[in-house]
């Protein structure tokens, strides 16, 4: 999405969704896995009259409350949405003012779709095209209408396609930008966002700054250090501008010699993992080997993570216990962009010690304590979490943090009830504002902006066009927005590019001060520290990052517009030509990556003839480390199965609750019950991804430290999970997996 | 509404269209009563799973009967009826004949294995979280039923945790009372509160 | 008696049994139960075939009828109130059966006093018992007086007032009741008098109790067996049932008539079994010794039981 409209976030916000008339579901299962949101939807859909339209191989709980369900064939979400297109361009349901005004480049997924027509979406997908209409149709005349998706997009060789596409399409109905409307990606943990957001990833600085030279002398601006103290932590200017191994690939990283080349010479040789997340991604067995193999293991969690137990390393494995959130305060940001206040309620129990008491730990044992809190500007005096969070908000500028002080944000979340959650105004000392101010919220008196790309509202109201990311024009095309398409109050009409001390005075129709000059030297709205430019941009009007069109053309990705690629161990070989993966990658995330080679080294369905379908149990969370510690969850879903259609498994002579081997592509086997059940059709098996602690068959139990075993355990569904990774992302491909299913 | 408690009628009323079998309130009771392993105060039933169109899932628990079959067979009469309606029992006397299970339309009644020689212990059902015939929030009462949240002015869990308000508790004609303004508010473009009706 | 040989003077005991029972039953079928008799005739067809214990007789017609039957099972209606019933009202009337039947063996004592033999020669004693008959028939007596009390604790527990007592009282009532299974085969096995004369081998007649029924006593014997097997069955299945939280509806239906078939069997079992405590015991004099010593006076057996030696005779042919 970042790469559509210049930025990666959820759109809208949770509460938002009962002002839709229509809810698109794709690749997510809220009743599951966001019970609470769900209640939002079913409000849209009992009080608004908004249809709930949930597309998705498995027929979940929240398909059980739509109205049009559409069963496809996972990985072929583009397939699907590209033959809904083609329907919406063919009917005149396109908002054309919306896409002349707003968008570039939408004329090659005009063309691109032509091939999509509801019989060939029905030959990809297995929907019916009858069903391809009627959901189409439902989602199309109904204004406004809001696209729900998460990890059943992003986890596939194509996700980040699928998640282009999925906005290009909102871009084609023109339900960007507006109430009801926008994607609305409901991730999963209360505090996945902020981790994104302060750049626990592999290829950006936090904020979504990136690695250039620029950005570490922002930031060695930003921490109140010297930028060539920085710089000689790495090994080389190379090294600390290359985007590092993620969390897909590391096992690469340590197994695979030939990747040395594409990290300084070396394997890896030390993990330091905080939170469970270690066993979610693909091939288990694979990433029990790179375990049994690095130097150096250290897990800080409050649980056994379950990745030290699949281990069977003989030293120099440690296990850190952290506390957990009610044992210590600080702010989590909702999928939504929302901040919010986590007070703590009971100091750390046992040996537990807060993450950020363990980090400093280990900075004063390795000598740089000094430089890692000089940030926050108190030097060894600090109060945290205050002084961290100012600091933040100090720093992201990217992302509009200026606003989220600790003190705005401990205000709204002690007047929580002085907030609707529907428009998420609040009443009150909290006029004005917006729950939790979500970013960008770009000054201390800024409210927050609830709904991105609103050129309904004034910037200071929370309005703004889309970002000027990517450029002013391309092959002789505007990629700023159009004459007559502004937040309101603009002082330019139109278009404008980010906001820069160079064409500050311009845009914003002012002169500055000699001081002011000075002040904003050489920066843009993304390093001035003075927020001279903001303010300035602010007050005439102007969104600081500009205002552009969104592009459906990402030219440097791979795909330049999104394609449908079959999944590297696709169920249905004869569309492999057709549809082929891409060649394989080197050097990505510092790992050489196998596609095309992959997908063409066997015709895979032969020996492994059904598709995994997997996905989060509502019992459970994550890999189950905490939730099956809990004796009623475990006494609720106790025990590792697989869903499976009692068509196929008489076919397979398998009986109801009876015990199965699943095989996987790689070397990994799992033993499980057999559960018959609907949800599923006849060509697919459906693995809670929630458990661990038992190995191809053998219980774990006697590994884990007396007394931290959790009540339940379970194969880990990723020990048959494949081998895929997304070709910009390198998020693991665990949505398309095949498998081979034997009674046991 | 008549706000007066002397006229109260506590009903329990589980929406199908919103339960999402997301299993809250079952939790939710277990942990708030401390409830052992394999009794299920709360259920959720859930019927026609994966068949497209008709799976359709609903919470149950006791029902508190005005009628109530329960207490009409129980051999020791160890039942009660509040003047509210909530059906409550003595486990002081209870045998754990079972008998209560037999005539129960809902399942409500559960029996922990814990009784001598492995046989049925005494009975345990919902208590709308209103306790038992012991002190008022005293140790014992919760040892033996639970919270005693009525008593607290405060909501029964299970409806207090319910992920889509599913499931509302309380006065009979509050109760109708939502659940009319939620059809004839269908359709009609209103947005409301999160965790509110 | 006069007019020993009629059909009716040598059949009078089952023919009394069919038309008291059949009365009884009458008055309590037409008048006293709300049993769905069609549901229950259906149920039990359909378990027959297979279609296992669910008691879903017509399929559902909509989705709000299909919860119903997962959650409470189907046709409430149909079984369950009549448990409530049995359970409430006619467990007083149980009562005033049992009074009704001591009357009955107080104006039988009256009119035809107790039976006793003349004993001239006590040492003269014939082996009538062995160490295995009495110790089945005894622990038999012992088990059912434990079932009896703790069965009847249950059903007027509103005498008892319930607490910790009649709880553990209840636990031993299942736990007796499964010790009985045994027990009451052995007994059911060694009773089979009329065996002796289906088959006539050396085991059967080592194995089975000695003498010939008479048709009273063949009566209590049927009634022992069948409404013990009808105890049995019902009780042990409902213990075994134990419905977990979640499948509650799965044979809830099902149960119930088993608790039903319980009630019955009990009720008729005490019936029979007061019958014949009254007809060994109180009518006869000298029957409860031999119980204990295995051993009877010769003449005692000549007067009173005589099928007796005919049986030890036959054997000693063998």
């Amino acid at each position: 999405m970042a790469n559509t409209w210049g930025y990666g976030a959820m759109t809208n916000h949770i509460g938002d969704m009962q002002n839709s008339k229509a809810i698109i579901i794709f690749g997510a299962n809220p009743a599951s896995n966001h019970p609470i949101a769900m209640q939002h939807i079913l409000k849209a859909k009992e009080q608004n009259g908004a249809k709930i339209i949930v597309i998705d191989p498995r027929y979940t709980k929240t398909a059980a409350k739509s109205d049009v369900y559409c069963r496809i064939r996972t990985g072929t979400d583009i397939a699907f949405m590209y033959g809904m297109i083609r329907l919406i361009r063919d009917n005149n349901w396109v908002d054309k003012s919306f896409i002349a005004d707003r968008v570039y480049g939408m004329e090659d997924i005009f063309t691109e779709c032509e091939k999509f027509t509801p019989e060939h979406v029905e030959d990809v997908t297995g929907c019916p095209k009858e069903l391809l209409i009627q959901a189409t149709t439902a989602f199309a005349t109904a204004e406004p209408g809001c696209l729900i998706w998460n990890q059943g997009w992003t986890q596939h060789t194509i996700g980040s396609s699928n998640t282009r596409l999925g906005s290009i399409l909102q871009l084609t109905l023109g339900n960007m930008g507006k109430p009801g409307g926008g994607c609305n990606i409901l991730r999963g943990h209360d505090n996945v966002q902020a981790s994104t957001d302060l750049g626990c990833l592999a290829d950006t600085l936090p904020g979504y700054y990136g690695l250039s030279e620029g950005s570490w002398k922002y930031f060695s601006k930003q921490w109140n250090v010297d930028y060539d103290w920085l710089k000689g932590r790495f090994k080389s200017k190379k090294m600390m501008e290359s985007k590092g191994f993620s969390l897909g690939l590391w096992i690469h990283g340590v197994l695979e010699k030939e990747n040395a080349a594409n990290n300084a010479d070396t394997p890896l040789k030390a993990l330091v993992c905080i939170g469970n997340g270690i066993s979610t991604i693909t091939q288990t067995h694979k990433v029990k080997e790179a375990l049994d193999k690095l130097d150096l293991v250290v897990f800080i969690d409050p649980f056994v993570n379950d990745a030290a137990v699949i281990t069977t390393r003989g030293d120099n494995m440690f296990l850190l216990p952290a506390a957990t959130q009610v044992e210590t305060s600080g702010t989590v940001v909702n999928t939504a962009r929302s901040a919010q206040w986590r007070t703590k309620v009971v100091e750390p129990l046992y040996e537990a010690r807060e993450d950020q008491e363990i980090l400093f730990d280990f900075a004063k044992r390795m000598g740089f304590y000094k430089e890692y809190v000089a940030g926050m500007g108190k030097g060894e005096k600090f109060t945290w979490p205050e002084d961290a969070t100012n600091e933040i908000a100090r720093s992201l500028k990217t992302i509009g943090f200026q606003g989220r002080t600790a003190e705005r944000i401990k205000k709204h979340t002690e007047n929580w009830h002085l907030f609707d959650s529907v428009s998420l105004k609040g009443k009150g000392v909290t006029e004005k504002e917006y729950y939790g101010l979500p970013w960008p919220c770009w000054t201390e008196k800024h409210p927050g902006s609830p709904v991105l790309y609103n050129i309904n509202l004034p910037v200071s109201q929370g309005g703004m066009g889309f970002r000027n990311r990517f450029g002013t024009e391309r092959n002789g095309s505007d990629l700023l927005s159009a004459k007559g398409s502004a937040p309101v109050g603009s002082k330019i009409d139109g278009g404008y590019a980010e906001i820069t001390y160079k064409n500050i005075e311009e845009l914003a129709g002012i002169t500055l001060t000699a001081a002011e000059k000075k002040a904003v030297e050489g920066k843009n709205w993304k390093t001035d520290d003075s927020g001279i430019l903001v303010d300035k941009a602010i007050e005439a009007g102007l969104a600081p990052y500009g205002n552009a069109r969104a592009r459906t053309i990402v030219w440097n990705f791979i795909d330049n517009i999104p394609k449908h690629r079959e999944p590297l161990h696709s169920f249905r070989p004869d569309l492999v030509k057709q549809y082929p993966a891409v060649k394989d990658r080197k050097n990505h995330y510092r790992t050489n990556v196998r596609y095309e080679s992959e997908q063409n080294a066997q015709e895979w369905v032969k020996d492994y003839p059904i598709n995994i379908v997997s996905g989060r149990i509502v019992e459970h969370m994550g890999t189950g480390t905490e939730t099956r510690a809990s004796k009623y969850l475990a006494e609720l879903s106790g025990e590792m199965y697989g869903e499976v259609h009692p068509n196929l498994a008489a076919k397979l002579g398998i009986k109801d609750n009876e015990m199965m081997w699943v095989y996987g592509t790689g070397e990994g086997k799992i033993k499980i019950r057999c559960k018959y059940s609907l949800r599923v059709d006849e060509n697919s098996v459906f693995l809670p991804q929630n458990f661990s602690g038992v190995w191809s068959g053998e219980s774990l139990e006697s590994k884990y430290p007396k007394g931290t075993a959790p009540y339940s355990f379970g194969e880990s569904s990723n020990q048959v999970t494949s081998y895929g990774y997304d070709q910009q992302t390198s998020c693991p491909e665990t949505k398309c997996s095949l498998v081979r299913l034997e009674r046991a | 509404m008549n706000n007066k408690p002397d006229f109260a009628r506590m009903k329990f009323y589980c929406d199908e269209n919103l339960c999402i079998d997301c299993n809250g309130c079952v939790v939710a009771c277990k942990e708030a009563h401390e409830v052992p392993v394999g009794v299920n105060r709360r259920k959720v039933v859930t019927i026609n799973e994966g068949i497209v169109g008709q799976e359709i899932s609903v919470s149950m628990a006791c029902m508190h009967c005005a009628d109530a079959p329960c207490q009409q067979v129980c051999p020791t009469d160890c039942f009660y009826i509040r003047a509210d309606g909530i059906v409550l029992h003595d486990k002081d006397k209870c045998i754990g004949c079972g008998y209560c299970l037999f005539a129960c339309p809902f399942g409500a009644p559960q029996f922990p294995k814990d009784g001598a020689f492995g046989t049925k212990g005494k009975m345990d059902k919902c208590t709308m979280c209103a306790g038992g015939p012991e002190e008022t929030n005293s140790h014992e009462e919760f040892e033996k039923y639970g919270q005693n949240r009525i008593s607290e002015g405060k909501v029964p869990m299970c409806a207090s945790m319910c992920s889509t308000k599913a499931l509302l508790v309380g006065d009979a004609d509050e109760v109708t009372l939502i659940k009319t303004y939620r059809a004839v508010s269908k359709g009609k473009g209103i947005a409301t509160e999160a965790m509110g009706w | 008696m006069e007019n020993t040989n009629s059909f009716f003077s040598r059949n009078k005991a089952y023919i009394l049994t069919l038309v008291g029972l059949g009365i009884v039953g009458f008055i309590f079928v037409k008048y006293m139960m709300i049993m769905d008799w069609k549901y229950i005739f259906d149920f039990v067809l359909s378990m027959a075939s297979g279609a296992g214990v669910a008691g879903v007789i017509t399929p559902p017609a909509s989705g709000y009828e299909a919860m119903v039957n997962t959650a409470f099972g189907q046709n409430y209606e149909a079984i369950a109130p009549e448990i409530i019933r049995a359970s409430n009202e006619r467990q007083e009337y149980i009562w005033w059966v049992f009074v009704g039947e001591i009357a009955i063996f107080c104006v039988m004592y009256t009119l035809y006093g107790r039976k006793s033999a003349t004993v001239t020669n006590p040492d003269d004693q014939v082996q009538v018992f062995s160490l295995f008959h009495r110790a089945i028939i005894w622990l038999n007596v012992i088990i059912i007086i434990t079932l009896a009390i703790t069965g009847f604790n249950i059903t007027w527990a509103l005498r008892s007032g319930g607490g910790e007592l009649p709880y553990l009282l209840r636990s031993m009532h299942e736990m007796t009741g499964i010790i009985w299974l045994p027990f009451w085969l052995l007994l059911s096995i060694i009773a089979f008098k009329d065996a002796k004369l289906l088959f006539n081998n050396s085991v059967i007649n080592k194995i089975i109790l000695l003498g010939k029924y008479k048709p009273m006593k063949r009566v209590i014997y049927i009634a022992f067996v069948a409404m013990g097997a009808g105890l049995l069955v019902s009780g042990i299945i409902i213990w075994f049932l134990h419905p977990d939280a979640f499948t509650h509806g799965q044979f809830i239906q099902f149960k119930r008539m088993l608790l039903y078939v319980h009630f019955g069997s009990s009720v008729l079992i005490m019936f029979f079994l007061m019958d014949f405590l009254y007809s060994v015991l109180v009518s006869v004099k000298g029957n409860l010794k031999g119980l204990i010593t295995g051993k009877y006076p010769r003449e005692h057996l000549e007067q009173l039981a005589p099928d007796v030696l005919v049986d030890i005779e036959n054997i000693k042919g063998n």
